[in-house]
Formats: C-alpha cells, sequence, structure tokens
C-alpha cells in the first residue's frame, strides 16, 4: 500500500548522477561535425562542464538549449580553442580542438553572443581586415549582404546598432565560407524582423550546401521550428540529446485515474521518469519507448487516461525548470 | 506563406506550420501538400518551390524541406527532375482510395482508442458509432447515387 507517491528517477536532480540520454540515428564518424568525449571544465572549484558527449550530425541544425549559466558559451569557447577543457576531449570537423584548433578556426564561422569588435574601425576597415585573415574568403557574398541588410560602409563599428552590429557579425562568420557555423545566442536582443532576417539568412546560406550549424538559444520556439536535432544542457550536463523528431516521440505524459494506488512494478519500468500526484489521479512522465508503459497503464482498472504529447518548452521545463518540484515533500532520499 | 510561381501556372498555396505539434514539421508540409493536391489546388505537372526557397520563406530546416519532398517522392505525389525541381506528378489527382480509406481507418482507431481510455464499454461504443452513421448517412444512403432507371 502506497500513500505517497515516490519519485521514481529524477533524472535531473543531481546532475552527474545520471546516464545521459541519447537518442541516436545512424553516426558514422565523418557524418560527424561535433563530437566530444567527456568533455569537462573546471573553473577554480566550480564544474561549468561536466562529461560532456555531445553528437552533432554533419548537415544538421543543432540547438543547445539550457538556462543561463548551463555551460553552453563555455562549451563553445572549448570547441572553438579559445579555452582549454580540463578534462576530456573532443573533434570539430574531424579534428583535435586541442592540436587542430588554427584549422578549426579557419572553417567555422562564429557569432558570439556579446559581438567583439573593434569599435573605432569602419564597416569597410572591419571587412578588409577580416578578408585577409580567411584564405577561403567570399567578397561577392560578403558585399551582397552587405547591399541587402543596408549596412553603411563607412560608419564606425562602434556606431552600430544591436542589429546592425548582430548583421556585421554574421557577415564575418559567412564571409570565409566555412564548413560550419557557431552561433551563440545570436538573436537575443533583436526585434522580430531582425531576428527573422538573420535566420532567413543563415537558412539561405547553408541549403543543400551540407554545412552545420550549432546554436545555443533560449527562443524555444525558434529552436523548435528551425533545429532538427538538439541538446539540453543544466549545471554542465547534458540531460537530453538527438533528433527533434525522435525526442518528442518519446517523451510524453500520462494523466490516470486509477482504481487503487498506482502498482509499484509501473514506477519501476525504466521509462517512467517520474510520477507525480495531479487531482484524483497521477501524471506520469515517460521517456523512451511510451507505448509500452501505456500499455501496462491500459490494462489497469482505471476510469480515465490520457497521453499528452509534450512541445520543446514543456520538455525543457520538465527536465529543466524548477528542477525538485517533481518530489515528494519531505521524503529523505 | 504564399509561394511559388508554377512552370505553366501562376499560382500560391499557405502554409501553415504548427512546430510545437508533435506531427513533425516534415510532415506537416507533406500533409499539406497531398491536400492542395487532393484539393485540386495544386495539379499535375505544378511546379513545387526549390528546398531552399521555402525553408527560406517558412524559416525551416532545409533538410525538414528536402524530407517532405522524399517523403511525396516516395508516396508518389511528385516527381523531382534533376536540375529542373520538384513537380506535382502526372497523373495524381486526389489521394488515392487506399489513401483515404487509411486516413479514415486511422481516425476510427483514434476514437476507439479514447473510447477505451475513458472506459466507455463496447456495445455501448458501437451504439454510438451506428448512431452517428443514422445521423450522418442515413440520408444519403436513402438516395441512390444514380437516378433510378426505368426498367428497374
Amino acid at each position: 500500500m502506497m500513500a505517497q507517491v515516490r519519485v521514481n528517477r529524477d533524472i535531473n536532480s543531481r546532475a552527474g548522477a545520471h546516464p545521459d540520454r541519447v537518442f541516436q540515428g545512424h553516426s558514422p564518424a565523418q557524418d560527424i561535425a561535433i563530437e566530444t568525449r567527456n568533455l569537462g571544465r573546471m573553473f577554480g572549484d566550480v564544474q561549468a562542464v561536466v562529461d560532456l558527449n555531445l553528437s552533432v550530425p554533419a548537415g544538421s541544425i543543432f540547438g543547445l538549449i539550457g538556462p543561463n549559466g548551463a555551460g553552453k558559451t563555455t562549451t563553445i569557447k572549448m570547441l572553438l580553442g579559445l579555452i582549454q577543457p580540463t578534462a576530456g576531449g573532443a573533434s570539430v570537423l574531424g579534428r583535435d580542438i586541442l592540436t587542430d584548433s588554427l584549422w578549426i578556426r579557419s572553417r567555422v564561422g562564429y557569432v558570439m553572443e556579446t559581438q567583439a569588435m573593434y569599435g573605432y574601425l569602419t564597416v569597410g576597415e572591419t571587412l578588409s581586415f577580416c578578408r585577409r585573415l580567411y584564405p577561403r574568403w567570399n567578397d561577392e557574398l560578403v558585399r551582397g549582404y552587405c547591399k541587402s541588410f543596408g549596412l553603411p560602409l563607412e560608419r564606425k563599428v562602434g556606431k552600430l546598432s544591436k542589429g546592425m552590429k548582430t548583421q556585421l557579425a554574421l557577415i564575418l562568420a559567412l564571409g570565409p565560407d566555412p564548413d560550419l557555423l557557431i552561433l551563440d545566442e545570436p538573436t537575443s536582443g533583436l526585434d522580430p524582423v531582425r531576428r527573422h532576417e538573420f535566420l532567413t539568412t543563415v537558412i539561405g546560406e547553408i541549403a543543400g550546401t551540407g554545412k552545420t550549424v550549432f546554436l545555443s538559444s533560449h527562443q524555444l520556439s525558434e529552436v523548435e521550428r528551425v533545429c532538427d536535432h538538439i541538446g539540453i544542457i543544466n549545471r554542465g550536463t547534458l540531460i537530453l540529446s538527438g533528433s527533434l523528431d525522435q525526442i518528442k516521440a518519446q517523451e510524453k505524459k500520462v494523466r490516470i485515474i486509477t482504481q487503487g494506488a498506482l502498482p509499484e512494478e509501473i514506477m519501476r519500468m525504466p521509462q517512467v521518469r517520474k510520477v507525480e500526484p495531479e487531482g484524483a489521479g497521477y501524471l506520469i512522465s515517460i521517456s523512451g519507448a511510451v507505448d509500452a508503459v501505456i500499455d501496462r497503464l491500459r490494462a489497469l482498472p482505471h476510469s480515465f487516461l490520457e497521453t499528452i504529447d509534450m512541445n520543446l518548452e514543456e520538455i525543457f521545463m520538465d527536465y529543466v525548470g524548477a528542477p525538485d518540484s517533481c518530489k515528494t515533500p519531505r521524503e529523505g532520499e | 506563406m504564399p509561394f511559388f510561381r508554377g512552370e505553366h501556372r501562376s499560382l500560391s498555396i499557405w502554409f501553415h506550420l504548427e512546430p510545437s505539434s508533435p506531427i513533425p514539421i516534415y510532415a506537416q508540409i507533406a500533409e499539406q501538400v497531398k491536400r492542395a493536391v487532393a484539393g485540386g489546388i495544386l495539379l499535375p505537372g505544378d511546379q513545387l518551390p526549390s528546398v531552399r526557397e521555402l525553408a527560406m520563406k517558412l524559416r525551416i530546416n532545409p533538410n525538414t524541406v528536402a524530407r517532405a519532398y522524399l517523403e511525396l517522392e516516395r508516396e508518389g505525389v511528385v516527381a523531382t527532375q534533376r536540375g529542373r525541381g520538384t513537380f506535382v506528378a502526372d497523373g495524381i489527382r486526389a489521394l488515392p482510395e487506399v489513401e483515404r480509406e487509411r486516413e479514415v481507418k486511422g481516425d476510427i482507431e483514434r476514437a476507439l482508442v479514447k473510447a477505451r481510455d475513458y472506459g466507455i464499454k463496447g456495445e455501448k461504443v458501437r451504439a454510438l458509432f451506428a448512431g452517428a452513421m443514422r445521423r450522418l448517412f442515413v440520408k444519403s444512403a436513402k438516395q441512390p447515387s444514380k437516378p433510378p432507371r426505368s426498367e428497374e
């Protein structure tokens, strides 16, 4: 007999205490644009990134999402060789980040969260400065974008608006004809029109080219629209990653009103992530082979049963938001 | 999104996407193209926009559009001509009979699953179904599809 609902398995309560959940498609090594192996970074005694195993398929648009301070920017900086990992390793476009970071940077376009550009240079001067750094620089493309965005070449970068600075940063990232585009919160602070334009530009540039985009964002609706693969990171740990369609198919909730308490065996099923009391019934979070659990639940005597689909925001909040809300109060573990 | 100018006809269809729906975006696109074909909005030979064009218009992943087109091609709704583009297949006018039946079967199954989940028993379900049949089909069943022939 159970008076209280026990949390079966709370995947996000302790960083590092659980295995990563990775839904994988086919993945021969050369089809992978970014692969991290137990990548970690300490700042003093703070673990910014812990045992990160990430796999970004070539040609995908991968969205890394997580709350502020989750380790997104730290991860990106390690991939680009801008900071060194304190554990593990990674390869980008098949090259090692520790030994080949110069080569990697020549093939990767990077738009930072806060654009670090020389404010005293004009737009035109900035472009000619960058052109000389990259052998594959596409001047025609860059000119075309400056024109279509209406960027004033003679204006000092320091005098550009936030939207124009982001556009310039994007042009600088696309100029070297990169195989991989890394965008760290690229559209934060942009108005909807500029955000729209930014994404349309990126999409137009990569379509049919096999280029990969790795972006971090807080705009979950945008990620849901644009990305085919996602990773959710929290407290430096990857919680969930894989194809977005697959994740949506494998993350469900079931609302059920049973006659009597929920049997212990249901809670022990590996797919059952958590069980919350809800009114006269239960709300059960399921991850993985959903149908097996639902079939078992259907077999129970019940007066109500409903399967609830989750959108990306709901999945995200379920894993990351208010991590302890699912716990039964005062139940020591 | 109004989008394209067919090679022979100038027309447009509007895509309504729900990225947060559990139905994958590629399936939403494929479904809407199929409905446009079934409804006669798109005719055989009409050209679909390029993957790049549609991805930019809808602000979605080009891979998603490509996957939708591949799905449509697999089902014989469209045909891709290398270097020219993707066209509504010849001879396609509406959803084939099997396809329509498959859809209806799916709808019926979903309703039955709901009935089971709500604890509605078999006889009651049958009664509900018969009632709905009576309400919706009784008139058309009584009216012969062809005018009665005089010799009968």
